[in-house]
């Protein structure tokens, strides 16, 4: 009979799909939005490569040699620059085309080799992106300071530096080797304080281990908790579907055939599940494919997913039996589930939250150790506490589901009204 | 034996008493229809005869067994319709019987065959495999009794199986009914149309705030109001005084009174037309005289004092 209930529930579920839908749909539509506003994902370890339209007005080697630096080498994988006017570059900004416009003033080559103040770089970031203009940003400072510490150091030599560069009859190759010497003695000079550098880093690549693993992804990074939350407003809907039972009399019709309850019960908890885990399925595997997330660990995954939605019909289950009523549990539920979604790390990081709610608030919930445990598939791969998450999530929602049975039996049979 | 047998049943929701030492039977191949107003009892007592509802009071016997001393037996034994279409309507028509019937205990392949049976009674065959939301009202009320009968029932309960649906499909409706009863099956219908206990029922209950007011054929129940025949006198009796008239208070007997119309029945069995002579001789002038059959709501005004319309 259980199965009867159940392929009933689901047949209806397949006859009208379009709440189930919309809750699937709507996670992904957020994490797309999310994601785009604050930088697509990124693979190869960075974020992507950053747009940079270059305005010379100063028309010297400076404007050549950052073209020049930015299409060689490892450049090329995170920057593009391209050469345009001060108006090009403004409409490329307004088109969202680049990251940013840097603009080099005009005399600014002269008045760094005349040992003069340089007319400031000047920077324009496209407020219509986070990441990469305050990446640009931040690599423009380093860039003038570098050119700062360069220019103090050869200081003496720049009016020959300057005679060399702008010298256009003939190349004065005596010169050239005479400038390089006597510059290549002060860095030599100076080579104790620099080098080697005092903070460095090593990558290391363990065996067996792909060199190029997926960089960071912020989808990945977003969607275990959308899904999350709007797993739970699944699950709400198919639970409430027992107070429709009793709305459109088909609970009562039952009654007349049949003295237990527990079986349309369990049947009810089962499709929650069912549908929660369908859910889940499309809402991760939309995020492969949609936002190119390679999950990790998918099998783990999948064992998480089934725990939470174990877990979470349960809770519903029980909230859904103390409302005594429809309107109360749509309230009682949706209220709930925000409430589990901001404690429990779905909508910030638990790091985010205030230390009380950390540590005494977050865990208790089953969104915590669902995102959690799939951020740490992500970052970590399968360890230890992934099989701990996924049991106490099980036992959870067995707990749960015995407790929602038994006081929906007692509250049917004293007569519940929508 | 009787199939159904209601013996004292009470409930109370509160302060409200809402069923009152209801007793009542119901033979094999019977219709016994409870007629009564809105807020009446009617569905009170079909909940607790169901098993909806456990009464305060007495008792519930289906074909001689107390129902609560084995629910599942007596379960098995009726087909509950009730008031609302309790139907998946996401569901097609077919997909309901099905489902009903499987729940009722059918195997696989007695439900399928015992679910066309059923629509090609309920004329809904050519319509099966649509949902039932494209149904209309009539072909809904029709598939909410068809879910009732896929275990053959030998007793059915109806719980006002044709409100709001048209006349037409109302019919179609009672003549399924009584194909059912002239097959044996025991049916307790419930409505508060008179027309309907009138056609259909072979005995009716009349049923207000609670209490069987009284029940038996249709002819006992007319004859109970009057012997044999009612008068409806019309014309101007607003300063009429009949308690002042000799002789009136003990030959007749007032239904009902308005500003124009005034409805007597004379408290022995006599002759129309001697009736109607001392009617005549009243000291009032009557424009106009109707010798009229009482109807279930004359019975229903002599019981309550209202009519069963209000």
């Amino acid at each position: 009979m259980l199965l009867h209930l159940l392929i009933k529930d689901l047949k209806r579920t397949r006859r009208n799909p379009w709440p189930i839908l919309i809750f699937l749909a709507i996670p992904l539509c957020i994490t797309g939005l999310i994601g785009l506003a604050f930088g697509p994902k990124a693979s190869g370890g960075g974020l992507g490569k950053i747009k940079v339209a270059l305005v010379d007005e100063d028309g010297s080697i400076l404007g050549g040699f950052l073209r020049s630096a930015s299409s060689q080498g490892e450049a090329t994988d995170h920057l593009e620059t391209r050469m345009v006017t001060r108006a090009e570059g403004r409409e490329l900004l307004r088109n969202n085309q680049v990251s940013a416009m840097l603009v080099i003033p005009n005399g600014f080559t002269d008045a760094l080799l005349d040992n003069a103040q340089p007319p400031p770089l000047e920077l324009v970031k496209n407020p219509a992106q986070s990441f990469h203009p305050a990446i640009v940003e931040e690599l423009l400072g380093t860039a003038a300071e570098l050119l700062s510490a360069a220019a103090r150091l050869v200081r003496d030599e720049l009016p020959e530096w300057r005679r060399l560069i702008q010298n256009e009859d003939r190349f004065d190759y005596l010169l050239l080797a005479r400038l390089i010497t006597e510059t290549g003695n002060r860095i030599q000079a100076v080579e104790d304080y620099v080098s080697p550098p005092l903070v460095s880093y090593r990558q290391e690549t363990k065996p067996g281990e792909k060199a190029d693993t997926p960089g960071f992804n912020l989808f990945a990074w977003i969607l275990p908790g959308m899904a999350s939350m709007f797993l739970l407003f699944i699950g709400d809907g198919a639970m409430r579907d027992l107070y429709k039972e009793v709305r459109f009399r088909t609970l009562d019709r039952y009654r007349t055939l049949r003295t237990s309850l527990a079986p349309l019960l369990l049947a009810k908890m089962l499709h929650a599940l069912l549908v929660m885990l369908a859910g889940a399925t499309i809402m991760f595997g939309g995020g492969a494919l949609i936002f190119g997330i390679g999950w990790k660990e998918p099998f783990w995954l999948a064992l998480l997913a089934a725990a939470f939605s174990l877990c979470g019909a349960g809770v519903l289950a029980v909230v859904a039996s103390l409302a005594r009523t429809e309107k109360r549990a749509d309230v009682l539920n949706s209220m709930l589930i925000f409430g589990m979604a901001f404690l429990g790390g779905s909508m910030f990081q638990p790091n985010a939250l205030p230390a009380v709610i950390r540590h005494y608030v977050s865990p208790l919930l089953p969104n915590y150790w669902f995102v959690e445990g799939i951020r740490q598939l992500q970052e970590r791969g399968f360890h230890g506490s992934i099989p701990l998450m996924i049991g106490g999530l099980t036992m959870a929602g067995l707990l749960l589901a015995g407790v929602a049975s038994t006081r929906f039996n007692r509250l049917l049979q004293e007569g519940v009204r929508e | 034996m009787a199939m159904l047998k209601l013996l004292d049943l009470a409930k109370t929701f509160g302060p409200v008493r809402a069923v009152d030492g209801v007793s009542l039977q119901v033979e094999p191949g019977e219709i016994y229809g409870l007629l009564g107003p809105n807020g009446a009892g009617k569905t009170t007592t079909i909940s607790m005869t169901s098993g909806l509802l456990r009464p305060d009071r007495g008792q519930v016997l289906v074909e001689g067994h107390d129902f609560w001393s084995d629910p599942v037996r007596a379960q098995r034994l009726m087909g509950v319709v009730p008031q609302e279409v309790a139907l998946y309507e996401e569901l097609s028509g077919l997909d309901n019987l099905l489902f009903w019937g499987r729940l009722a205990g059918l195997d696989r392949h007695a439900v399928k065959s015992r679910a066309a049976e059923v629509l090609e009674a309920l004329s809904l065959s050519d319509r099966a495999k649509d949902p039932v939301k494209a149904y209309s009202g009539g072909m809904k009320r029709r598939i909410n009794i068809g879910c009732a009968l896929m275990h053959r029932p030998r007793l059915l309960l109806l719980d006002e199986p044709t409100v709001g649906i048209d006349p037409q499909a109302r019919q179609n409706i009672l003549d399924f009914i009584r194909h059912l009863a002239r097959n044996g099956t025991a049916i307790l219908y419930t409505t508060h149309y008179l027309e309907e206990a009138e056609t259909l029922c072979q005995r009716i209950g009349i049923i207000d705030t609670g209490r069987l007011l009284a029940e038996g054929t249709l002819a006992e129940l007319q004859q109970r109001v009057s012997k044999g025949a009612l008068f409806l006198l019309e014309g101007d009796f607003a300063d009429a005084k009949p308690d002042a008239w000799p002789g009136f208070g003990e030959s007749f007997s007032t239904l009902q009174r308005t500003g124009r119309q005034w409805l007597v029945s004379p408290r022995e069995e006599r002759h129309p037309a001697e009736c109607l002579r001392d009617l005549l001789n009243l000291p009032v002038h009557p424009e106009n005289v109707t010798l009229k059959k009482p109807s279930l709501n004359d019975v229903f005004l002599q019981l309550t004092g209202r009519e069963l319309r209000e």
